[in-house]
């Protein structure tokens, strides 16, 4: 116990503690104090460190900090959400916390402190003389960026606030100026940043870190420059696709923003969930190019939880690596792996594995590594330093490290070797080629492939008898929209042992090419696709909200119509766990196969370079087939309604009416800023309204302007009675604020109808990518096809083994 | 009821833009001048058009007004028995025309002309009320459709059977050693024994072909071999004149007159040819606009800036962001100048409502096309259709532009913004970019709002607006004005890197001339200055056609 004088109501004392136990988020000790005066008694927990900035480093308790962080905007009131919040984060790796739309509460950055975080507490400023009216040199408006100011620092205790942010998406003035000086009279200590710090003129002193946002994977994650939103644009025309002014001063760069959640491009969201898992990609190589790159900070991923509205700005952004219940997503999986403090590094080729310790203040000493399983080494490694440890050669690697409590930190996982078939290959089988005027047969006594005269396509490949597949090729460069097929020849020969069929057609307008199909009596079926002629250019590199696309297709490949009949099917993969939904694809997989429930089996031979999504095709109804009544216009737009039209009205009371048999009935429609919505009811009853104005997400993914979205599922029902139904569907002749007309617009219904089951369609894919996986995130490079361009994939049909059961 | 669909190219047609009579029988005076004395909405002044309406006396800030004007006319007695043709060549605003207070015609599209014939509606009689009804309020798709009657009216006396509409085109051999030409039209209700006298003279006045013509229901076609043909290109602006007379029972009853050029554009890979010969476009952009005028402008100003334009090495005008006046493209043909010529749908979606996918506007779209053309096709200076500018691609355009090569395949196609172009679409002709910086290749798909660029070299790139006059960096104007002369260094760095760049089309500058500033144009700063010794000075040296090499004159 201390006693001491204050020689003023607002004095400075100054204690002298002995040994103290220093607070840094890997360790968070904190000291409990407690103030008696006559007037009363305060208590609080205080964390004792050194800061200090020298050049372009942060150095805490001595130490250059690294931070490894996420965006998180509190929900004020939801203490207990927080802190689970927060364990969450804190067990993913994450050491550094980022305030969004305004200042974090006492609760939190007690939390933040107890728990192990470094804060950037960031003031309520957000888009002055940006989005919002220009106040930053408004006299009046001084006060109001006073008080906001003084509000931030009212967190000033913290141990773990380490540093303050004057707002996000502001233009500098002389408010801002008079804020930092608030904050620098109060705390001189920490440093002080701002967020868009190329406004700042050169007359006014900079900020102690410079702020940048939405870094993009090729830049050096030391540049400093920051994001501006300028219309005409000739300085954007570089590969990040935004304005990139540059500066240089002798201060650290921290990424606010790195590696944002796919949030706004929704269409490939839905196209392929596997985006969340591809994303780690992008949040590991800032991770890792941080680690190593000096005069970076870190950075902080957008963002910790989705969105519920209670931001009415944010609607329900679905940006978090958690849900809105505090859930984990697959994202916070891949922040986990990103984010883990140490960096597991095989070297194959030597042999080797490297292990990289990232905790800024731990020795990795009685911290264990398990190698398939079983204990393998105990580690050593200082803070920021490299182990290295000998790996056996060949097998699979299975690697955990685990903390003395036994926690995983870090994970690693690599099939290195080929899963067994699934398939039974039969030997020393003939095969036989006859032909019709309707057909070409090729036999090889337990298989048979049928092909289509008229259609020039497979119509069924059987094994046994049992069908397998049920019609293909059909090429897939999901990106650009394909015309119909057109079959012009199809030739069949023998060939060394093999039947080899030859297609030739194209689809109207896109392209023409070849199927080279090579069919062997084992059940091998090979199939080349050369690309012979090209009538599309493939998709642009455009400006996407923030950043460019990669441009090009997402999906390139072919595909097949499988029976619609319930099937096992697994994959085998590098990935240890997969929390895939249906319908993602599989990426690189080593090998992936359907079994029927008869032993029918079909088997995709990749080697970890095809990569595989199965999706349904139900019935469909096109808006051709419904009635209507009132003003309504067809409108055949070519780039993404079903059979390229879409049936649209304006004025309250239009109808469109369809009648359908079966259990079941989805309703899918464009998103437009010109569209509104509609009541929709099946036999009276079932009632809904339905919105189809473009929601403030999709707004801010857009390209070229503004997008409309295709193929949106806006009303659905099952479960109805097998009998016949009517859909109705009634335009309201009214929209959200935000939308320029009213009109309603019906692409395609698809049918629940047990007597025509859904279809499987397989998609075997020789490349992909997320072209619209923008704000700096990793993509692929840009995959097109070019006239005279073969690829090929190889199915192998058969009869199961007991592998696979 | 039934769905509206999109109706085909064939039943979108082009409106009949009534030629000018030079003679019609028994009538000493065809065409009557109407811009004196419009009584407007008040009803306390009158005032002459052309003229905007809101530097007419009020002077009331922004747009989006609904007015009205009046007029009484009374007709020459020779007029009787005659039909009686009401023609407008601009009315920006919707407008409804009331004949003695009767509907008779509704009207959307600004800078574009039209007609009316009233022969029915005034039942014979030699005077009659005018009332015209304009709502500035309904327009979506136009930026600039405001400030009412903006260019002359008139009425014409013409005979009971009149000619509606002549388009000549000129067919060319591949060796630009032949021409034919290929004359058709319409005659209203015309019988079968009328026919159709052609008289085609050259430049010279030399009259080299003359022909009667036979009309079949209504309409004549006729395609002429035009001896040792010569054509008409910017450098050697060439005209016939075609002269066409329609003889009833041995009488001729009407007559108009036509100059016309002979020339072929086309597009090959990434180069446009004018007659057979790579073209480089060296010139700006046009806002037709006076300072005391507005966008009514005399014959006199037109005249006075065509004749700037072409002594400052102007080859090329874009008619930045509406269709000209009729007598801009006259003279143009006159000079020597190539026209882009744009169509009225500037900044959809971006400052106008997003209308470019809206199928109730289709119609809308096409006839802002069907007009223009049926009004600007005879003029060979009119190489390009900008379809509009700085908008965003969709449904609508996207059928304008598959229209209007179907239409008019002997001109190119212009979109701004390509970028926003679907895949799926079919492209314009030309590649428009705005603002290149000169360190980029100038043969690059790229535009100024997507950041991205298109793969291929294909297709002729136009940087229809670049090497923006000094004005918005006002600081630095003000600080040092020899900035005005420094940025001329710019446009002849931009414009030697145009000409020996293969894909790079040409220019033109923003802008050719200065926006007044005025109470009566909100927003618009008094920003674009051209017209200045200087400025000239500098284009003519940038644009000269003799270019000094380091080894000297070539």
């Amino acid at each position: 116990m201390t006693r001491f004088d204050v020689p003023s109501q607002e004095g400075l004392a100054e204690i002298e503690v002995g040994q103290v136990i220093s607070w840094n988020p890997e360790h968070p000790w904190l000291y409990f104090l407690i103030l008696q005066s006559r007037e009363g008694e305060w208590q609080l927990h205080v964390g004792f460190r050194n800061l200090c900035q020298r050049e372009r480093e942060i150095f805490w308790n001595g130490k250059a900090i690294k931070l490894y962080g996420i965006c998180y905007r509190e929900r004020m009131g939801d203490i207990e959400g927080t802190r689970k919040d927060l364990l969450q984060l804190k067990a993913a790796g994450v050491n550094f916390l980022r305030s969004i739309y305004g200042a974090f509460s006492e609760e939190l950055l007690s939390l933040a402190d107890s728990l192990g975080f470094f804060v950037e507490d960031t003031a309520a400023f957000v888009g002055i003389g940006t989005g919002q009216p220009p106040m930053q040199d408004d006299p009046e408006k001084r006060e109001w960026f006073l008080h906001k100011t003084d509000h931030l620092l009212e967190g000033i205790n913290h141990v773990s606030v380490l540093l303050w942010s004057l707002g996000q998406d502001c233009a500098w003035g002389s408010n801002f100026l008079a804020s930092r000086e608030r904050i620098r009279r109060m705390d001189s200590l920490r440093p002080i940043t701002f967020h868009l710090p190329m406004s700042i003129p050169e007359c006014d002193p900079l900020p102690d870190v410079w702020s940048c946002t939405y870094v993009d994977a090729k830049q050096d994650l030391s540049d400093q420059y920051d994001q501006m939103m300028v219309f005409h644009t000739p300085g954007a025309h570089n590969e990040i696709g935004y304005m990139t002014a540059q500066a240089h001063a002798d201060i650290p760069v921290l990424h606010e923003i790195w590696a944002p959640v796919p949030t706004h491009n929704r269409d490939e969201i839905r196209r392929d969930p596997a985006i969340s898992e591809y994303w780690e990609r992008s949040v590991a190589r800032f991770a890792d190019l941080a680690f190593r790159t000096p005069g970076c900070l870190g950075g902080a991923v957008l963002a910790g939880v989705d969105e519920d509205g209670s931001l009415p700005e944010l609607e329900d952004y679905a940006w978090g690596v958690l849900t809105q219940t505090h859930e984990k997503k697959t994202e916070y999986f891949s922040l986990k792996h990103a984010y883990s403090p140490v960096r597991i590094m095989v070297d194959d080729k030597a042999g080797l594995l490297r292990l990289e310790n990232r905790y800024l203040f731990t020795a990795l000493s009685d911290y264990t590594l398990f190698l398939n399983g079983k204990e393998y080494a105990i580690l050593d490694a200082e803070p920021g330093q490299t182990q290295t440890l000998a790996i056996p050669a060949g097998g699979d690697l299975d690697i955990e490290i685990r903390n003395p409590e036994g926690a995983v930190l870090s994970y690693f996982y690599e099939r290195r070797t080929m899963p067994p078939t699934m398939i039974n290959s039969p030997k020393g089988n003939a095969i036989h080629l006859t032909q019709s005027e309707e057909e070409i047969l090729v036999d090889a006594g337990r298989f048979s492939w049928t092909f289509s005269k008229t259609t020039c396509l497979l119509e069924s490949v059987c094994v046994d008898g049992e069908q397998v597949i049920r019609e293909g090729p059909f090429l897939d460069c999901d990106g650009m929209r394909k015309g119909a097929w057109n079959g012009e020849s199809i030739r069949a020969a023998e060939h060394n042992g093999t039947i080899q069929v030859r297609i030739c057609g194209g689809y109207t307008k896109t392209l023409d090419l070849d199927y080279l199909l090579t069919l062997s009596p084992t059940g091998k079926m090979k199939t080349e696709t050369i690309i012979r002629k090209i009538y599309r250019h493939m998709p642009h590199i455009v400006k996407a909200g923030i950043g460019l696309t990669s441009g090009g297709l997402s999906e390139k490949g072919i595909s097949f119509l499988l029976p619609g009949q319930t099937r096992n099917h697994y994959f085998r993969k590098w990935v240890k766990e997969d929390m895939l939904p249906e319908g993602a694809v599989r990426h690189e997989v080593m090998r992936a196969g359907f079994v029927s429930p008869k032993g029918a089996a079909l088997e995709i031979l990749s080697n970890g370079k095809v990569s595989t999504k199965v999706s349904q095709a139900p019935a469909i109804y096109d808006d051709t087939a419904f009635t209507f009544e009132g003003t309504w216009y067809r409108m055949k737009d070519y780039c993404g309604d079903h059979g390229d039209t879409e049936t649209m009205a304006s004025k309250r009371g239009c109808g469109a009416f369809l009648h359908f048999t079966g259990t079941g009935i989805r309703l899918f429609g464009p998103l437009d800023v010109n569209y509104g919505k509609a009541r929709i009811r099946i036999d009276g009853e079932h009632e809904a309204i339905v919105e189809e104005t473009l929601p403030k997400v999709d707004r801010e993914g857009e390209s070229r302007g503004y997008e409309k979205r295709y193929g949106i599922l806006l009303y659905a029902v099952d479960n109805l009675p097998d009998t016949d139904h009517q859909l109705e569907i009634e335009v309201l002749g009214e929209a959200r604020e935000s939308a320029q007309n009213t009109y309603f617009s019906i692409d395609y219904v698809e049918i629940t109808d047990p007597q025509r089951p859904a279809q499987e369609e397989l998609a075997l894919l020789v490349d992909y990518n997320y072209p619209r996986l923008v704000r700096g995130c990793w993509k692929r490079r840009r995959v097109i096809m070019v006239e005279g361009e073969r690829f090929d994939v190889t199915l192998h049909i058969g009869r199961k083994t007991n592998a696979c059961d | 009821m039934p769905v509206i669909e999109t109706r085909t190219f064939e039943e979108w047609k082009l409106p009949c833009v009534i030629p000018m009579p030079l003679l019609t029988e028994g009538v000493e005076s065809p065409v009557i001048l109407l811009d004196q004395d419009w009584q407007v909405t008040d009803g306390q002044r009158s005032l002459t058009v052309p003229c905007p309406y809101d530097l007419s006396g009020e002077f009331l800030a922004g747009f989006g007004r609904i007015y009205e004007y009046t007029k009484s006319i009374i007709l020459p007695s020779d007029a009787a028995g005659k039909r009686i043709v009401l023609r407008f060549e601009g009315i920006n605003g919707f407008a409804d025309v009331f004949i003695n207070d009767i509907f008779c015609a509704h009207h959307e599209n600004g800078f574009l002309t039209w007609n009316i014939d009233l022969t029915e509606l005034i039942s014979g009689a030699l005077s009659f009320g005018i009332r015209i009804h304009v709502d500035e309020t309904k327009d979506l798709v136009s930026s600039f459709s405001h400030g009412g009657m903006l260019r002359p009216a008139k009425l014409l006396i013409l005979p009971d059977h009149y000619l509606q509409s002549i388009y000549a085109t000129a067919l060319p051999d591949e060796m630009y050693q032949q021409c034919r030409l290929q004359i058709e039209g319409e005659i209203r209700k015309a019988p079968a024994d009328l026919v159709v006298r052609y008289v085609l003279a050259n430049s010279s006045g030399e009259v080299i072909l003359q022909e009667e013509i036979e009309t079949d229901n209504g309409r004549f076609w006729q395609c002429l071999d035009v001896p040792q043909p010569i054509f008409w290109d910017a450098e050697y602006p060439r005209l016939y004149t075609l002269a066409l007379a329609l003889i009833e029972n041995g009488h001729l009853i009407e007559e108009v007159q036509k100059e016309i050029g002979l020339r072929k554009v086309e597009k090959r890979g990434n180069q446009l040819f004018v007659n057979g010969k790579e073209v480089k476009l060296h010139g700006v952009c046009r806002h037709e606009i006076m300072p005391d005028g507005g966008r009514a402008t005399t014959h006199e100003m037109i005249e006075k800036d065509v004749r700037l334009f072409k002594e400052a090495n102007i080859n090329y005008i874009r008619t930045s962001h509406y269709p000209p006046n009729e007598y801009f493209l006259t003279l143009c043909d006159r000079y020597g100048i190539y026209v882009e010529d744009e169509l009225a749908l500037a900044f959809v979606a971006k400052s106008l409502p997003y209308t470019q996918r809206d199928p109730a506007l289709t119609d809308r779209y096409i006839s802002h096309f069907t007009e223009c053309c049926a009004r600007d096709y005879n003029h060979p200076c009119v190489i390009i259709w900008s379809l509009s500018n700085e908008s965003f691609s969709g449904y609508n355009f996207d059928l304008m532009n598959r229209y209007v090569h179907y239409k008019d395949p002997t001109r190119v196609t212009k979109f701004s913004y390509p970028m926003t172009i679907r895949e799926e679409y079919e492209m314009p002709d030309l590649w428009s970019i705005h603002y290149s910086e000169y360190s980029m290749d100038l043969s690059e798909k790229r535009d100024n709002v997507s950041v991205g660029g298109a793969p291929g070299k294909e297709m002729p790139v136009i940087h229809d607006e670049f090497c923006h006059v000094a004005c918005y960096n006002r600081e630095e104007l003000r600080r040092d004005p020899y900035v005005r002369i420094f940025w001329g260094q710019g446009l002849a760095r931009m414009w030697d890197k145009i000409w020996n760049t293969q894909g790079a089309l040409g220019g033109a500058i923003w802008a050719g001339k200065r926006i007044p500033l005025s109470d009566s144009l909100p927003n618009m700063m008094e920003l674009f200055c051209w017209r200045t010794a200087i400025a000239i000075l500098t284009f003519r040296r940038s644009h000269s056609p003799v270019k000094k090499a380091k080894s000297g004159y070539n």
